[in-house]
């Protein structure tokens, strides 16, 4: 092949191929959740336990609530922060005496990430994307090997201790393929959790991210997740 | 053999049986609870790499293919009088190693399947099994040529060795052209440089499978060759105490003092080797421009949690005692050096374990994950059984093959 020709193939081919997909809207998920509306109830927590089967009582969930008291210093390192993680059905909120004058929660769940860690190390092709920007877990092909959940920067994949696979929030996958929202969302009494199609410039997830200020965690790891946070206050937030 | 000799050999046999299906036992338990209900290990959650993960580290990263290469390869014949047991254990510690790790899946039925076509290629785990069933394979090739010409010889003794001889060396297929005791000799120092080779870069994938993870205990590109260098040193080290443990059942502990004392420099050297990258590993991690994350990764072994173990078992019994040994005039004398490795391979058992749970203690998210590292009773059995196996598979191997130790430099 001529030098031409092979620059000729090498401009062309990235050109045609951005061209075919304008016009394609297609459907991409995302969860833009409001840390300012978030009251800690744990609704969310024990919709997701029910819906997804995952043991009530043990302290693994695909959705968890993180509650925050902080007493903000400067420099940062100096800022006091005190943790509560409820991961279970038993919410720890309601009888807590927290340390600091500020409190607030924040809900997490698997990011689903754009660049997931979690797909690249499995061995096995047990955890893949859907076209809709989904990582989803194959627990028919899963070894349990749990390299993915070393691999997570956020902590949200784990062993379910029944199926021995690991498992990990899916967006509610079976319900959203058929329109359905996830069971967090559904259940979320003051609407702190957005579900939507972000092509869709109808969906209120597309005007939130348009409209709010809008934060991702440890964006320094580069996955590009799909779970947006408004209000998030990222000084305290691990 | 004395009635007093095959006592003491079926007490050992006996002992070591127990002691694996002390192991079948845990690992029947971690899998199933038939017995009694146990807390299940799901309990240790953000710690899925535990106690079985450090046990499988510590076997295939044995590094006895590198000592048994020295003089099968590189013709140091120091090393010759050690070929023969270095191989025999370089197999036993990498099989039962694979073993370890295939018991720690959840799912352990499925690997099998997974390794046939539904795999990722991209994943560094893939290719650590890929590297160790190549090497184990190599292994085999050059056990089954380094010992071939002695196999033939003992095709004629009675008893069970005359017939292991008989079904290893395949005689029965008459392949008269690998009767030629230079071809089988060179054969295996081919094979030994391919297993070598393999086994190099199974050690530092294995490194690269904990180094390309986020967890800054682990991140970094020295990892992988601080696996090669602990490889080395726990070859020497192991290779040391079955040297003078098998001469010492003999009778005979001086018979090979000037391997031993080749084995000893090697293990001063690999050991000063390895400070110099653990010392910069913790240094450059702990560094405060590393970050906030690796800083606080690092405390846990210099302040924290981890703090005895790295500083008094890793650093202080692990790497400075012996080298204090080896270097001392107590490093002449067999007992110097025994004592000596038995304690670099204490340290290597600890480093092992420490940077395994180590380095998964700061995940620094309070999510689902705790950072809690208790090593259950079933998984310590777990362990325990598998170096009974490896004992036993050894000592099995040791009797059927036909070694020498007769030929010292």
């Amino acid at each position: 092949m001529k030098r031409r020709d092979f620059l000729k193939s090498v401009l062309i081919l990235p050109g045609l191929s951005l061209l075919a997909s304008l016009g394609k809207e297609g459907v991409s998920y995302a969860m833009v959740v409001d840390v300012s509306k978030c009251i800690g109830c744990g609704k969310c927590v024990v919709a997701c336990k029910i819906e997804n089967d995952v043991p009530k009582e043990m302290p693994i969930s695909r959705t968890w609530i993180e509650g925050y008291s902080a007493d903000y210093s400067s420099p940062y390192s100096r800022t006091q922060v005190q943790k509560v993680v409820m991961n279970t059905t038993e919410n720890p909120f309601i009888k807590m005496k927290w340390k600091y004058k500020t409190v607030f929660y924040v809900p997490k769940l698997c990011n689903q990430c754009s660049s997931a860690p979690c797909v690249q190390v499995c061995p096995v092709y047990a955890r893949f994307y859907t076209k809709e920007g989904v990582v989803l877990v194959d627990k028919d092909s899963c070894i349990g090997c749990k390299y993915c959940v070393t691999a997570c920067p956020y902590g949200a994949t784990f062993v379910h201790p029944e199926q021995k696979v690991t498992d990990k929030c899916t967006f509610c996958y079976h319900r959203i393929s058929k329109g359905l929202k996830p069971a967090c969302v559904l259940v979320c009494p003051t609407g702190a959790r957005k579900f939507g199609n972000i092509n869709d410039k109808n969906s209120e997830v597309y005007r939130l991210l348009k409209e709010s200020r809008v934060a991702v965690l440890k964006p320094e790891m580069g996955t590009y997740p799909r779970v947006f946070y408004i209000n998030l206050d990222t000084t305290v937030v691990e | 053999m004395a009635t007093g000799d095959s006592l003491r050999e079926a007490i050992f046999v006996g002992l070591m049986i127990v002691l694996i299906c002390i192991g079948a036992f845990g690992v029947i338990q971690m899998h199933t609870e038939p017995i009694v209900p146990i807390e299940p290990f799901e309990s240790a959650i953000g710690i899925p790499w535990r106690l079985l993960v450090a046990t499988y580290l510590f076997f295939v990263l044995s590094g006895l293919c590198i000592i048994a290469s020295l003089s099968e390869v590189f013709g140091i014949k120091k090393f010759t009088a050690i070929a023969d047991e270095a191989l025999i254990l370089s197999l036993v510690t990498v099989v039962v190693g694979l073993t370890v790790i295939a018991l720690d899946l959840e799912r352990v039925e499925r690997g099998a399947y997974a390794t046939l076509g539904h795999v990722n290629a991209g994943s560094v785990m893939f290719w650590m099994i890929m590297f160790y069933i190549i090497e184990v394979v190599l292994l085999i090739i050059e056990m089954w040529f380094h010992f071939r010409n002695r196999l033939l010889k003992q095709c004629e003794e009675r008893g069970l060795r005359g017939i292991f001889a008989k079904i290893v060396t395949l005689r029965f297929l008459r392949l008269k052209f690998l009767e030629d005791e230079r071809l089988n000799h060179e054969i295996a120092v081919v094979m030994g440089f391919a297993t070598l080779f393999t086994a190099i870069i199974a050690y530092s994938n294995l490194g690269a499978l904990f180094a390309a993870n986020y967890l800054p205990a682990w991140h970094g590109p020295l990892l992988p060759i601080l696996f090669v260098v602990t490889a080395v040193v726990t070859g020497s080290s192991l290779s040391i105490i079955t040297t003078v443990a098998s001469d010492w059942v003999r009778g005979d502990v001086l018979k090979r003092y000037e391997s031993l004392q080749a084995l000893k420099f090697l293990l001063g050297f690999a050991l000063i080797v390895q400070a110099f990258f653990v010392g910069w590993k913790m240094l450059i991690t702990a560094y405060p421009t590393a970050g906030e994350l690796a800083s606080k990764a690092m405390a846990a072994y210099i302040t924290g949690k981890f703090a005895f173990n790295f500083w008094i078992i890793e650093v202080g019994i692990g790497m400075l005692i012996p080298l204090l040994l080896l270097v001392s005039p107590a490093g002449k004398s067999i007992s110097g050096i025994l004592l000596a490795a038995i304690l670099a391979i204490t340290g290597i058992i600890f480093s092992r374990i420490d940077l395994v749970l180590g380095g998964q203690v700061v995940k620094l998210i309070s999510g689902v994950n705790v950072g809690n590292t208790p090593i259950h009773p079933f998984e310590v059995m777990t362990a325990i059984g598998a170096g009974a196996l490896v004992v036993l598979l050894y000592y099995v191997l040791y009797k059927l093959l036909p070694v020498e130790v007769e030929h010292e430099a």
